[in-house]
C-alpha cells in the first residue's frame, strides 16, 4: 500500500566518506514502523556482525515515525540507533532525545537519516527540506554543545533545530551524548558521531505531516486523550491530598498544588490545584523543579519546558545567578537524571560558603547539569558517578592513576563540597585526559583495565545489573521479576517505562491488579511493592507487553515516559485509560487500518529483530547464559531475609531462571537459550533473518 | 415567601466544595431540601452534619476537612495512616501533617506522636525511619514492619535515585 499519511516519503542517506547525499523510499522499511524499527532494519541489513561502534563501517540512524510531528500527544522524540561502544560486544542499542528535532525532520520530509562512512575533516550536516549539504565544522570542533548549537542555529535561523556532540563525542568517549535544544540529550552514541567527524546536524523543514482523518474526528481523538492523560510518567493522582482526588500519592509527579509557584517567572505563576477536567492546565500539573532541584527548586524556576506536541512540561528551566561564579550561564534546563546524574559526582556532599544547603543543592545540580551537557558527557544512568565513588573510596584510583596526574585532580574541591569540581572532572572525562578518563569508557571497560574484582559487580550499592555494564533502571524494585527481566533484555539500561509508569501511577495495588486482570488475564501480574510472589504467567505477559509497547513507542515515535495511557485520572472511568490509543492514532494518521494486536505484533517483530541482532553480534545463541545473566547481588542482598517475604526486593535464582523461560516462551523464543526460533522469525516476517542466522549456525536447535 | 436573593443550600454547598471546604449544617443560610440532600454528600461528625458536593470533592477529602473542622487531629492522623497502610499500601511521612491540607503545628504533631504511644486504641501505629532522617508512620495491622521499613526508605531516598 502506498504511503498516505504519517510517514514522510523518504529517508535521507549521507555517506560521509564519499560526501554523497541520497534519498530512499520509506516503503522498504514500513514493516518496521519507524524510529527504532528503522534503525534495527538498517543495522541488520547494512552493518556486518563484528563491526565496532567507532569503525567507519558502523552506521548511525536518526529515526522518527509515522506519528512524529502529527500532533499526536507526546510525539516529539527522536530515536537514535547504532552500535554502542560502552557495551562489551558493541551491541546494537538506542538512545533517544526529546525536544523539537524530530518534528523538524518530518517537516523537512524525512522519516530518518542514515549516516555512514567517515568524513576526512570535521563537518556538520545541513538539512533544509530537499536542500542537504555537508558543511565545514572546523569553527565548532573542540567546542561544547551549547556553543555548537548556538553557532549552527545562527547559520540556519531560529526556526531550525540542531543536534550536536560536545568534546566527549569528538574524542569518542563511550559515555557521550547527542544533545538538542536546551535540555534534551540522547546518551550513548555521541562518540559514533565523533568517530565520523560529524559535529552536528541542523534541520529546518517547511512541510507538514499529513493526517488521514477528518478534522473533527482528529479534534475529538485528541480531546479524549487529553481527558485521560495524567502528569509526567502518566501519574494519575496528585502528590498531596486535594479536594477532587479520591487518591493521592507522595511519589506522584502530579505536583501542582495551591501556593506552589514558578517563582522566577515574571510575574510568578502559581501551579494551583489542577483537576483532571482542567485540560487547559495540564502543563501546570508537573512542577518538576521541586523534585529535580530539591526544596528550593521552585525559587529558581522560570518555567517548565518539554517537547513538541507534549502538554506535559517535565523539564525544569531555572535561572540560578550563582552559576556566574563558576563561569557558567545562569540559565539551565534539564530533567531527572540530567540533574541527578552529574550532581551525584559530588558524592561527599555540597557545601558552598554563604549559601543555605537547599540553595547549594540547586546550584550544584544546575551547574553539574550544565557542565556535563556542555562537554556532552553521558552519566550512564548514574553509573559514572558511582564508578567514581567506588574506585575512589577503595583506593583504586590512587593505585591506577600515575601520581602526578592523581595529585593534579581537584580532590580538594570534592572533599570541600565545592561544585567547582565538576569542571575539573568532566573536562578530564570529555578530553580523555589521563587515566581518570577511563571512567568515561563505561563499567565493563574500566573493570577490564583496572581489574576491579568480582566485588565491583556484586556490590548492591554499585547497582550494576548485568556484566554488560549498565545499572538498575526500574528493575527489581519495580514489581520484582517484572522489572528484573525487562532490565535484562537490552544491550544497555532498559529505558522501558511502560511497567514503571503503571506501577508508579499512584493508584492502590488492588486497583492495579483489577486492571492487570483485564489486560493480562491475571491479577497476580502485580504484587504489592516489596512483597513479591514467585514468577507467574501474568507477570510474563506484563513483561512482554511492557517491552513491546516500549518498542512500539520508540518506533511510532511516542514518549514512553508517558505512553501507554493504560490508566487515567478519571474516577468515572474507574481509572481506566485506553490501551488501544496507539492504534487509533496510527490509523488516524496513516490511514492504514491496523488493530491493537497487529500493531503490537509489528513491535514484537522489531524487538525480536533486536534480539537477533544481539545473537548475531555476540556470535552465540545462548542468550540466557551470555547475555541475560545478572551480577548476583539481586539474589544475595538482604542476607537476613528470604526472597518472597515482605520488606525485600531480593530475587530467587531458580525463580529468575523460571522467569526467563516464561518470558522467552511469551516472546516465542527458544525456552532454553532465549534465542529467536525460525518459527517465530517467520511468523514475524523475518524469514531473511532466520536464513542468515542459520548460515551463521545461530539458530537454536 | 423565600427571598429571591437567597442562595440555595445546594449552591452554597457547591460553592464551598469548589473552594475546598465542607459546610456545617449550621453554616447554611437556606434550609436544605430533601431533593438537595440526595444530590450532596454528608458526613456526620461529633459536632453535627457536614455537607459537600461529591462532584468536586472526594469523600475522603471531605472526611479530612470534617476532622480538621472539629480539630480532631489525632483521629485524622490515625485514619490517614491506616488508610495509607491498608489501601496503597504505603507508609505515611510525618512531614505530611505539616503540609496543607493538614497544616498541623509542630506542637500538635508532637502531641499526636505521644498519643500514639500512650493512649489506648493506637497500638497498631508504629514509627519507622529512613536513612535521610525522615520519620514515617504505618499501621502494623495492615502493613508488615519489614515492608514498611523498605517503603519508607524507598519513598525518602530510593525513588529519587531511580528516576
Amino acid at each position: 500500500m502506498a504511503i498516505q499519511g504519517g510517514w514522510a516519503g523518504k529517508i535521507l542517506r549521507v555517506n560521509l566518506t564519499e560526501g554523497k547525499i541520497s534519498h530512499e523510499d520509506t516503503e522498504k522499511y514500513k514493516n518496521y514502523i519507524g524510529g527504532m524499527g528503522f534503525g534495527y532494519k538498517v543495522i541488520w541489513d547494512e552493518v556486518l556482525a563484528g563491526t565496532k561502534a567507532y569503525d567507519e563501517a558502523n552506521k548511525i540512524v536518526f529515526g522518527v515515525g509515522p506519528l512524529t510531528g502529527s500532533g499526536a500527544l507526546c510525539s516529539g522524540r527522536t530515536n537514535i540507533t547504532s552500535l554502542l561502544a560502552s557495551n562489551p560486544f558493541h551491541g546494537v542499542s538506542d538512545s533517544h532525545m526529546g525536544g523539537h528535532f524530530a518534528v523538524e525532520l518530518k517537516y523537512a520530509g524525512y522519516n530518518g537519516i542514515i549516516i555512514e562512512g567517515k568524513s576526512e575533516r570535521p563537518v556538520w550536516l545541513r538539512i533544509e527540506d530537499d536542500d542537504v549539504s555537508i558543511e565545514d565544522a572546523s569553527l565548532y570542533w573542540g567546542h561544547g554543545t551549547f556553543k555548537t548549537i548556538t553557532g549552527v542555529t545562527a547559520v540556519m535561523g531560529g526556526d531550525s533545530q540542531v543536534a550536536a556532540i560536545g568534546q566527549a563525542g569528538e574524542n569518542m568517549v563511550n559515555l557521550s551524548v547527542i544533545r538538542t535544544g536546551p535540555s534534551h540529550s540522547a546518551g550513548g552514541h555521541g562518540g559514533v558521531m565523533g568517530s565520523k567527524n560529524l559535529k552536528a546536524i541542523g534541520v529546518k523543514g517547511t512541510g507538514a505531516v499529513h493526517i488521514n482523518m477528518e478534522n473533527m474526528e482528529w479534534y475529538n481523538l485528541n480531546k479524549f486523550t487529553m481527558s485521560i492523560i495524567g502528569a509526567n510518567n502518566q501519574h494519575v493522582v496528585p502528590r498531596t491530598p486535594q479536594p477532587w482526588a479520591e487518591h493521592d500519592h507522595p511519589g506522584s509527579r502530579w505536583t501542582a498544588k495551591k501556593d506552589l509557584y514558578w517563582e522566577k517567572a515574571d510575574p510568578p505563576i502559581e501551579t494551583g490545584i489542577c483537576t483532571p477536567e482542567q485540560t487547559n492546565k495540564v502543563g501546570y500539573r508537573t512542577m518538576k523543579a521541586m523534585l529535580d532541584l530539591g526544596a528550593n527548586g521552585p525559587k529558581y524556576t522560570v518555567r517548565m519546558g518539554g517537547c513538541a506536541s507534549c502538554p506535559i512540561r517535565c523539564h525544569s528551566h531555572v535561572n540560578v545567578p550563582q552559576l556566574k561564579n563558576y563561569g557558567a550561564d545562569p540559565n539551565v534546563a534539564n530533567t531527572c537524571m540530567g540533574f541527578f546524574g552529574p550532581f551525584s559526582v559530588m558524592f561527599k556532599g555540597v557545601n558552598i560558603e554563604g549559601e543555605h544547603k537547599d540553595d547549594a543543592t540547586v546550584i550544584a545540580r544546575a551547574l553539574g547539569s550544565h557542565v556535563a551537557d556542555e562537554y556532552g558527557v553521558w552519566c550512564n544512568y548514574g553509573q559514572l558517578s558511582r564508578d567514581l565513588k567506588w574506585t575512589y573510596e577503595r583506593g583504586i584510583l590512587r593505585r591506577v592513576i600515575p601520581a602526578a596526574e592523581y595529585n593534579s585532580i581537584r580532590w580538594d574541591l570534592l572533599k570541600k563540597g565545592d561544585p567547582g569540581f565538576f569542571e575539573d572532572f568532566y573536562r578530564r572525562i570529555a578530553m580523555k585526559e589521563g587515566e581518570l578518563s577511563r571512567l568515561g569508557e563505561g563499567a565493563y571497560w574500566i573493570d577490564r583495565h583496572w581489574n576491579l574484582g568480582e566485588e565491583y559487580w556484586t556490590d548492591k550499592n554499585n547497582k550494576l545489573w548485568t556484566k554488560i555494564g549498565y545499572p538498575v533502571h526500574h528493575a527489581n524494585e519495580s514489581n520484582g521479576q517484572v522489572g528484573a527481566l525487562i532490565s535484562s533484555m537490552f544491550n544497555r539500561d532498559a529505558q522501558c517505562h511502560t511497567h514503571q509508569n503503571f506501577l508508579g501511577s499512584g493508584l492502590p495495588t488492588k486497583l492495579q491488579q483489577d486492571v492487570a486482570e483485564e489486560l493480562w488475564g491475571d491479577r497476580n501480574a502485580i504484587d504489592e511493592p516489596a512483597n513479591y510472589r514467585p514468577m507467574s504467567r501474568g507477570k510474563a505477559r506484563f513483561e512482554k507487553w511492557s517491552i513491546v509497547r516500549n518498542v512500539l513507542h520508540d518506533s511510532l515515535t511516542l514518549c514512553n515516559w508517558m505512553w501507554p495511557l493504560a490508566l487515567s485520572p478519571l474516577k468515572e472511568r474507574n481509572y481506566r485509560g485506553d490501551t488501544a490509543l496507539e492504534e487509533k492514532y496510527f490509523t488516524a494518521v496513516t490511514g492504514e487500518e491496523m488493530s491493537e494486536e497487529e500493531l503490537d505484533l509489528a513491535a514484537e517483530r522489531i524487538f525480536t529483530l533486536h534480539r537477533a541482532l544481539t545473537v548475531k553480534q555476540m556470535g552465540t545463541v545462548n542468550m540466557r547464559e551470555e547475555h541475560d545473566r545478572l551480577t548476583g547481588w539481586q539474589f544475595d542482598m538482604d542476607p537476613d531475609k528470604e526472597a518472597f517475604t515482605a520488606g525485600t526486593i531480593k530475587l530467587d535464582r531458580d525463580d529468575f531462571e523460571k522467569g526467563l523461560t516464561m518470558l522467552y516462551e511469551e516472546m516465542g523464543w527458544d525456552p532454553q537459550t532465549g534465542a529467536p526460533t525460525r518459527e517465530t522469525l517467520e511468523k514475524l516476517q523475518l524469514k531473511y533473518v532466520a536464513d542468515e542466522l542459520e548460515t551463521l549456525d545461530l539458530l537454536p536447535a | 415567601m423565600e427571598n429571591e436573593n437567597t442562595v440555595s443550600a445546594l449552591d452554597q454547598i457547591k460553592e464551598k466544595s469548589a473552594a475546598g471546604f465542607v459546610v456545617h449544617e449550621s453554616g447554611l443560610s437556606a434550609e436544605i431540601t430533601e431533593e438537595e440532600r440526595s444530590m450532596v454528600g454528608e458526613i456526620k461528625g461529633e459536632k453535627g452534619v457536614y455537607f459537600f458536593d461529591p462532584n468536586t470533592m472526594a469523600p475522603r477529602y471531605a472526611s479530612i476537612m470534617v476532622n480538621l473542622e472539629e480539630k480532631n487531629y489525632l483521629a485524622l492522623a490515625a485514619e490517614t495512616i491506616r488508610n495509607d497502610s491498608r489501601t496503597y499500601p504505603r507508609t505515611t511521612p510525618l512531614a505530611l501533617f505539616s503540609e496543607s491540607s493538614f497544616s498541623f503545628t509542630q506542637e500538635t504533631v508532637e502531641i499526636i506522636l505521644r498519643s500514639f504511644q500512650d493512649k489506648p486504641g493506637f497500638e497498631d501505629i508504629e514509627k519507622c525511619g529512613a536513612s535521610n532522617g525522615a520519620m514515617h508512620l504505618f499501621s502494623k495491622k495492615y502493613l508488615d514492619p519489614a515492608q514498611a521499613e523498605y517503603l519508607c526508605e524507598w519513598d525518602e531516598v530510593g525513588r529519587a535515585e531511580n528516576q
